[in-house]
């Protein structure tokens, strides 16, 4: 927290930074535009309660990350906690679902090699290919050791490579324009 | 899945006026203060003499017959059946069940003492029990923790929770359940000399519950 920053000028900061990259994050990651709006809200919410405990900086970016990924998980198994807010976000992701359809780059190759392997490898590979998380960030997301991560990452890695024939490469994410929009 | 819609097309989404509604919104929602969940705890008094051996026995998910009478409160789909059938002991068979298979239940050695107040709590017994479906693997890890430590470390677990705890079935006996950041930990009151802390960090909410809800800790 900056110097006389107080604690809803620190969240809209957080907020302004990391919006688009956890609401993308839940898009990624669902089929519904309702889920992804709630996902987004709760995930956000969860951010508000727990301010003091949000990281700062560009590490923000798995802590939230980590924390969506538990709300949709909950979500996928049918624990869907509908939250009382975003109902506005629901209402207008819904109306321009069909545009986001449309701006999808459907690299059916990838992701159909993507969908023949495991949960686990899928989820690892899911983080660096289309997140552009590093392997350390990874593990903040999944709240596990390096020395579990990188060996799953660099197999999953290789079973992709062996499935596509080439390198998987990471899908282009704005990482450097997330970082200047948090220095504005 | 929309999986390479990146973060830049995401902002060109026409949802500026919702982006402010949601904020606006979070921001008139109370912040957190340090809470206390009015419980019942049990009495450290039931502590009987050290049991050396973790005395946990597993039942889990398998055919309705199996499931614990009360589980219904962990929120886990379940009809009224008999006490649970301990199907294994935490050392370590595999176990067949109707979407998951325990692959292993292991004892793992505590973690060591780091001084301070903490040592009061260090775990004085551990266990992994990892589940396998078709698609994926999960472990659940369960800490037992010596009994007199209980309020304090219930205290720190609610300071640090979303939302105050829910009751819940937890190794055959009533418990707590409490959310941080969407992960859930669950938590069984004393009994003989511990208490026992049960989490995951890849299980969802239903299936640390439908766990803790079929298993129970040995007298």
């Amino acid at each position: 927290m900056t110097t006389n920053e107080t604690r809803e000028q620190r969240f809209e900061r957080l907020y302004v930074g990391h919006f688009d990259a956890v609401l993308g994050f839940a898009i990624r990651r669902t089929q519904r535009s309702e889920d992804a709006a709630d996902a987004t809200a709760e995930t956000l919410l969860i951010a508000w309660r727990r301010l003091d405990h949000v990281p700062e900086g560009l590490a923000a970016r798995p802590w939230l990350y980590g924390v969506a990924r538990r709300v949709l998980a909950n979500q996928h198994r049918g624990e869907r906690r509908r939250t009382a807010l975003g109902e506005r976000l629901r209402r207008d992701l819904a109306a321009a679902w069909p545009d986001v359809a449309e701006r999808v780059v459907h690299e059916q190759t990838v992701v159909g090699a993507m969908q023949r392997l495991s949960a686990r490898d899928q989820e690892v590979l899911a983080l660096h290919l289309w997140e552009g998380l590093a392997p350390q960030e990874i593990c903040e997301v999944l709240g596990l050791p390096g020395a579990v991560v990188r060996p799953r990452l660099s197999r999953a890695r290789a079973r992709l490579r062996e499935l596509l024939g080439e390198e998987p490469r990471p899908t282009i994410h704005p990482t450097v324009h997330v970082l200047t929009r948090e220095i504005r | 899945m929309n999986p390479l819609l990146t973060d830049d097309a995401v902002a060109d989404l026409p949802l500026h006026d919702a982006r402010a509604a949601l904020l606006a919104e979070i921001l008139r929602t109370p912040a957190p203060a340090g809470r206390r969940v009015p419980i019942a705890v049990a009495s450290a008094a039931a502590v009987a003499a050290a049991a050396a051996v973790v005395g946990l026995v597993v039942t889990l998910p398998g055919s309705d017959a199996d499931r614990a009478p009360d589980q219904a409160t962990t929120g886990v789909a379940a009809s009224g059946a008999a006490e649970p059938r301990p199907i294994t002991s935490i050392r370590g068979d595999l176990v067949s069940a109707t979407d998951w298979t325990v692959v292993y239940t292991r004892l793992t050695v505590p973690e060591l003492a780091q001084g301070g107040s903490d040592a009061a709590a260090r775990p004085v017994a551990a266990a992994t029990v990892r589940m396998t479906s078709d698609e994926t693997d999960r472990d659940v890890v369960l800490r037992g923790r010596p009994a007199e430590s209980y309020e304090v470390w219930l205290r720190r677990l609610e300071a640090r929770a979303d939302a105050p705890a829910t009751p819940v079935r937890v190794l055959g006996r009533s418990g707590l359940r409490l959310e941080f950041d969407g992960r859930t930990v669950l938590v069984a009151p004393p009994l003989h000399d511990r208490w026992w802390q049960v989490e995951s960090v890849d299980a969802t909410t239903a299936e640390v519950l439908a766990l803790a809800g079929r298993a129970r800790e040995a007298s």
